[in-house]
């Protein structure tokens, strides 16, 4: 099976609930989802979901200033972002019930 | 096979790559890319993160971003290519004259191909990086000859070397963010060799003459620019390599 596929699916999710709470820039965020298990998406997707959800209004943004190199820019997860996330989690569960069910043989 | 290259460089492709892209965004990318790559062992990037190309295409279709040349209407494209068709007709009816007509349209008809290569598809940015270079090198070539006629030989090879040159960098400064795949990577090549035979017609009958030893002469500098010019634009890789902006 493609891991790297279905990885995919989830990343929008995956991204908005590392980013609940607390507010980061692309490569931390990209270490964040590493040490959670994502090891097999590539950066570039990360980098790119990040933009995406950015211009869809589920993301804030600020620049600020680095001691290393050029000014970053931090996200973090605005009103609607949350909303999002919340039914993103929603749909997952129902998901994953379902899939565990099937796969347990159970219905 | 994969390239061997240092952040820099990994840098710089990316940048290119995504040149079309908000300034705001690449910018931003470009920082996190920049640390990411500190992190890797030097000369690791495309082994970890692929190819420039590659990590390009991801970041486009993952952002939800088309490509320059899809987002950019078709009529414009189709447009462009149209009047180029007739354009590089024109331009080489002017490779024919020789003298006047040259001097007095040949810097409109490089200035406007260059405009109309940038957004038409590779088969017509291919046939005008070809007729802008043999152009501008019968320009130089011509106007070389104004004022050192006495040294024909040399004025020959400066400008050949010139028609090359000018065929890879137009072809270059054309791409407009686009990718180019190894296809037309190496009808450049063949093309600039092409060219280069042809040159070596008409080389020997510039240069007062067409003696054997002129012509043994002009072939001999022209198969030698041929060969450089090939590992030129192939990296020295023999024409198959993507790994290039």
């Amino acid at each position: 099976m493609d891991t790297t596929q279905v990885l995919k699916g989830v990343l929008d999710t995956a991204v908005l609930a590392v980013l609940r709470g607390q507010r980061t820039y692309g490569y931390d965020l990209v270490r964040q989802l590493r040490e959670k298990g994502f090891t097999e998406v590539a950066e570039a997707s990360v980098y790119g979901t990040l933009r995406r959800l950015y211009r869809a209004g589920l993301l804030t943004s600020e620049i600020v200033d680095s001691e290393e190199g050029p000014p970053r820019k931090y996200y973090s997860l605005n009103k609607e972002g949350q909303v999002e996330l919340e039914l993103s989690a929603k749909t997952w569960n129902q998901i994953s019930e379902t899939m565990e069910q099937i796969l347990d043989g159970e219905r | 096979m994969s390239k061997v290259m240092n952040a820099r460089e990994y840098l710089g492709q990316v940048e290119k790559l995504l040149s079309d892209i908000d300034s705001d965004d690449r910018a931003s990318l470009l920082a996190d890319l920049a640390d990411q790559l500190d992190d890797m062992p030097d000369g690791e990037a495309v082994e970890i993160l692929g190819t420039p190309e590659e990590f390009a295409a991801e970041y486009r279709r993952s952002a939800g971003i088309t490509h320059p040349v899809e987002s950019r209407s078709v009529s414009m494209t189709f447009l462009a290519s149209v009047v180029s068709l007739v354009l590089i007709p024109i331009g080489c009816l002017l490779l024919l004259s020789m003298g006047g007509g040259q001097f007095l349209f040949g810097p409109a008809v490089i200035v406007v191909g260059w405009v109309l290569a940038r957004v038409t598809p590779a088969p017509i940015r291919l046939a005008w990086s070809i007729v802008v270079g043999l152009l501008g090198g019968q320009i130089l070539l011509l106007s070389l000859n104004l004022v050192f006629g006495a040294l024909p030989q040399v004025v020959a090879v400066v400008s050949l070397i010139a028609t090359l040159v000018l065929i890879k960098v137009f072809w270059d400064t054309t791409a407009n963010g686009r990718p180019d795949p190894a296809g037309p990577r190496r009808s450049v090549v063949g093309a600039t060799l092409v060219g280069a035979v042809a040159l070596i017609v008409v080389v020997p009958m510039l240069v007062q003459g067409t003696g054997a030893l002129r012509f043994v002469l002009s072939g001999t500098v022209l198969a030698v620019a041929g060969v450089v010019m090939h590992m030129f634009l192939t990296g020295g890789s023999g024409g198959g390599d993507t790994h290039q902006g």
